[in-house]
């Protein structure tokens, strides 16, 4: 004990060095981990920001494709517009008044990022609660069905695309108003790809032909009827006789999707608590 | 020592706040930077205590990282150079038969104070310059920057000397 006091005290000066100059070298380094864990912080907020950014290149690169799709929807609205009719009774303005009510309202998005290759498909959006977005919307492209938003934070949504397994959308033919479920099982179970479904629990009493329309019910919670999905390309017997299924080719490219709109159901909450007053009172 | 404890203090003082003030914002094409604060360590009475040199240059070390926002770098190049200085002193210290004076260009003569000062500088700045560095990859670069900083703070560190050091009895 007394030999390792004498050692100390002997070689004091070094200790002290070794001590200071170890502090020193530790007070550097701790700094620059400081340094490269702000440079983290800081890379991680570019890389938050980089689908935005990726997103607006595209929707640069992509503007004529997107300016013929947004030409196509105008000229669809110009022909919903009145002075596309052909005015026969002066009362018919009045009329609409009250035998119309607005039941929808559209709220225009951007897709900040979405998937279409995987068996689960998600997209996100650059709308959230604060412009009025709320979980179950329905969401349409220009020509079609897109899904219906699953989570919403302040300013994003996401939205439940219709190609994911667990997406089922009530939809008709448009001919004969026969009804099916439109599933999507994902290119692993049915060989499907981006721009095809499935419509199941077709009754066998409906005819169905290669080429015929199919459109949504508007049996869906808060999805509008009438709007276009897909039209059918191939169609068998399954579920041991019981029903058909028809393979659709959907008009919506998901591949090239970047606006799209969701829809505000204006009377949603009468239609719910209407449900939970006099259909789920047992 | 004790007399001269003032000014040393105000020694201190001063050479930190020009570094951290003026001397932090010269660079020369963005490779030349000087340092002569450590003008500080040169000057202690040579025969301090080198444990009190030691925690002088720590906290001097410190006091520079601080303000210029280094870590720790600053105090890692100038413990070692107070460790090293007896020696230093000893070896191209004067044969004059005074075993106590502060090592000035007065009391050393010109060329033993420039090779004392410059062993000091350029064992502060390789320290300094390869801790910045961090890596050996920039060998040649780092090893360039060094010595024309060591160059630059030399000449700063004898200039002060002419400009602050009076001749004792004046």
């Amino acid at each position: 004990m007394k030999n390792l006091l004498a050692i100390l005290y002997k070689n004091h000066l070094l200790l002290l060095f070794l001590f200071l100059e170890i502090t020193a070298v530790t007070f550097a380094i701790q700094h620059n981990n400081f340094q490269r864990a702000s440079f983290i912080n800081s890379a991680s907020y570019i890389t938050g920001n980089t689908y935005e950014v990726m997103n607006n290149f595209d929707s640069y690169m992509d503007l004529k494709e997107k300016n013929k799709l947004l030409a196509d929807s105008l000229a669809k609205l110009k022909g919903q517009t009145l002075s596309a009719y052909l005015k026969k009774d002066t009362s018919i303005t009045k009329v609409s008044d009250t035998l119309y009510k607005q039941r929808y309202t559209y709220i225009t998005a951007e897709v900040l990022h979405q998937t279409i290759h995987k068996v689960n498909n998600f997209l996100t959006l650059n709308k959230g609660s604060e412009d009025g977005i709320e979980v179950d919307m329905a969401v349409l492209g220009v020509n079609g069905v897109v899904g219906k938003v699953n989570g919403v934070t302040s300013n994003f949504c996401s939205v439940l695309s219709l190609l994911n397994s667990q997406s089922s959308l009530s939809c008709k033919f448009k001919k004969n108003n026969a009804l099916g479920s439109l599933v999507w099982n994902g290119k692993m179970q049915s060989g499907l790809t981006y721009r095809q479904a499935l419509l199941v629990d077709v009754p066998l009493t409906t005819k169905v032909t290669v080429g015929d329309t199919v459109v949504t019910s508007g049996f869906s919670d808060n999805f509008p009827g009438g709007i276009p999905v897909g039209k059918v390309v191939d169609f068998k017997i399954e579920d041991e006789g019981q029903s058909q299924e028809v393979r659709l080719e959907l008009f919506l490219d998901f591949n090239i999707l970047d606006h799209v709109f969701i829809v505000r159901d204006i009377f949603r909450q009468e239609k719910d608590s209407l449900h939970i007053k006099y259909q789920n009172a047992n | 020592m004790l007399e001269q404890l003032p000014r040393y203090i105000i020694a201190f003082l001063l050479l930190v706040y020009c570094q951290v003030v003026v001397f932090n914002y010269i660079h020369f094409s963005n490779v030349i930077s000087t340092y002569p604060y450590i003008l500080f360590l040169l000057l202690l009475p040579s025969n301090t205590n080198t444990a009190l040199s030691l925690a002088l240059a720590f906290v001097l070390g410190i006091t520079v990282d601080y303000f210029s926002d280094a870590g720790g770098m600053h105090a890692a190049a100038c413990v070692p150079i107070a460790y090293i200085r007896p020696f230093i002193l000893r070896t191209v210290g004067t044969e004059s038969k005074k075993d106590n004076y502060t090592p000035t260009i007065k009391d050393l003569g010109f060329n033993r104070y420039v090779m004392y000062a410059a062993i000091m500088v350029l064992i502060h700045h390789t320290i300094l310059f390869y801790f910045e560095a961090f890596e050996f990859s920039l060998f040649f670069s780092t090893f360039l920057k060094m010595l024309g900083s060591s160059v630059l703070t030399l000449i700063f560190i004898v200039l002060l000397q002419y400009i602050f050091i009076k001749e004792p009895g004046k």
